[in-house]
């Protein structure tokens, strides 16, 4: 993230995830499942600190504290409740849409494809400013 | 960005978790799928002998079918010392039979290196689904581990509409981006 920057470092690790998160729910094979969990896995964890790293640096010094708390302790819980509790809606077996939890994650991954661009487009890139040089 | 446009960025993130939560509840319908139901039942039935919620579960199971049609599962079972009678288990895509539903599964018995399985069968009552026996399996029946079908999968379109959403999800976040 320092060396290469927040934003390619950011999309890189947001594809990975969603890619390896689709492999992973659409295989049935153990092998390619073990090493689509463990890229998944990575790819995944990998993304909080990019986010801790956006939540602090993309707002201007005034509103930092009161922002990061929002985009953290709000909408990044909400995100951790949210994302399970919709693949049990919708994936559950006898009451959901879809009925399959493997095809509700996949298609909650083709949801987040675009962001890849919003990220590319929009996030500030931030490697090696001060937070006192940071005027979004 | 002003306190005033964060006040409205965290409205309308509030506004769109609301409406989710009412697609979703839309699209979900009253719908009732015979492999869930058999799933919920097997689920019950296994958790029977877990301490601390064994009359919870047989009030469940009870809901959906006999906790007895599963008696020979439960016994196999023997003593397990508080733990669920089933440490897995598996359903299949749904196959009518005289209108009836045969849902076949596979599960493991607690402590048992070899797996079971078998056909949960069931039958509608008005809007409900209601176990009425375990078979054996015929030709066929299969769950996915085995190669058989899934109890249910996305069709082709909703991969598009997922796609669709989600670009319109981006163009709406990049919207609200440049009038920030």
């Amino acid at each position: 993230m320092e060396r290469w920057g927040r934003r390619p470092t950011a999309m890189v690790y947001f594809a990975g995830g969603i890619i390896f998160s689709m492999v992973l729910f659409q295989v049935s094979d153990k092998v390619v499942s073990f090493f689509a969990l463990m890229l998944a896995v990575f790819f995944g964890l990998g993304m909080s600190p990019l986010m801790g790293a956006f939540a602090t640096e993309l707002f201007p010094t005034r509103i930092r504290g009161q922002a990061a708390a929002w985009v953290r302790n709000w909408f990044e819980i909400a995100g951790f409740v949210l994302g399970p509790a919709l693949v049990g809606v919708l994936g559950d077996h006898a009451t959901g849409a879809i009925g399959n939890v493997g095809d509700t994650v996949t298609l909650l991954m083709v949801l987040q494809l675009p962001t890849i661009w919003l990220v590319w487009r929009y996030m500030p890139e931030t490697k090696g400013l001060e937070l006192e040089d940071i005027h979004a | 960005m002003s306190r005033r446009t964060f006040a409205v960025g965290i409205v309308v993130v509030l506004v769109v978790f609301a409406g989710l939560g009412f697609l979703v509840d839309r699209l979900n319908g009253d719908r009732l799928r015979p492999e869930g139901v058999a799933e919920d039942w097997l689920v019950a039935v296994g958790d029977t002998t877990r301490k601390g919620v064994r009359a919870e579960s047989e009030e469940r199971a009870a809901e959906i079918g006999p906790v007895e049609l599963a008696q020979s599962l439960l016994d196999a079972a023997g003593d397990t010392d508080g733990d669920r009678a089933f440490t897995d288990l598996e359903v299949g895509k749904a196959a009518t039979d005289s209108g009836a539903e045969r849902v076949p599964f596979r599960l493991h018995i607690h402590e048992a290196d070899d797996a079971t399985d078998g056909v949960v069968v069931l039958e509608r009552t008005g809007e409900r689904w209601r176990v009425v026996g375990i078979d054996q399996r015929r030709a066929g029946e299969r769950v996915p581990s085995e190669g058989g079908p899934p109890p249910s999968s996305a069709p082709n379109w909703v991969w598009l509409v997922g796609l669709a959403v989600g670009l319109v999800v981006t163009g709406l976040a990049s919207l609200a981006v440049r009038l920030a």
